[in-house]
């Protein structure tokens, strides 16, 4: 299931994700963090370029069922403005054993963040920009 | 004609999400030459377009109502 959404609900996401073949889940969930480069972050802005972003997510989704094996593969993006502590994102995997499980959820969110079109804006106390991605 | 959707800093830069251009396009690279000299200020080099959807290629051909986005450097996650 890949989903662009307004509020992240981290209970629904988990239930979704549970499966009995599945002996371990594995999620990711990034957040709102409160600084970058040591300047305070009031809050994210997120953006997406909605049909395209759901197909490349869902290209991300397809490579990691074929990689590993997996019984469910969630990725969930948030869009809007998000406060500090909040969840912006959620990849997560569930598969019989944990060891599918991690190098999964990593792959998800590391693809997630070079192909996927999002973008987001930081806020800080007096002025924001546009954030280009970490080398 | 082909619809143009632009995001991030590009639709800033440029002032709107949205916008057409009726001049005829053979190629991607074609509509990056028209950009570049319509809105000399933005770094291209760094901006990848997508054809309907699909991240696409200098020789990529365009076509009547092609959708077309600006994607500046993605941020996501």
């Amino acid at each position: 299931m890949v989903k662009i959404v307004d509020t992240i609900d981290l209970n629904k996401l988990y239930k979704d994700l549970v499966h009995p073949a599945a002996g371990g889940l594995c999620l990711f969930v990034g957040t709102v963090r409160d600084n970058t480069e040591s300047k305070e972050v009031t809050d994210l802005f997120f953006e997406t370029y909605d049909e395209m972003a759901i197909l490349e997510m869902e290209k991300i989704r397809q490579e990691a069922i074929e990689k590993w094996k997996l019984e469910k593969v969630i990725m969930v993006h948030a869009i809007g403005k998000k406060s500090v502590g909040e969840p912006v994102v959620v990849v997560g995997v569930s598969s019989a054993h944990r060891k599918e499980a991690f190098p999964a959820c990593q792959f998800l969110i590391d693809e997630l963040k070079k192909t996927v079109p999002i973008w987001k804006k930081e806020y800080f106390t007096d002025n924001s920009h546009w954030v280009s991605p970490t080398p | 004609m082909v619809v143009i959707k632009a995001f991030g800093q590009v639709k800033e830069q440029v002032g709107m999400g949205e916008f057409r251009i009726e001049e005829e396009m053979q190629n991607v690279k074609s509509l990056r030459t028209y950009l570049s000299d319509k809105y000399p200020a933005i770094s291209w080099s760094s901006v990848a377009i997508a054809v309907n959807k699909q991240y696409a290629q200098d020789q990529d051909p365009l076509h009547q109502g092609d959708e077309i986005a600006l994607i500046p450097p993605v941020s996501g996650g």
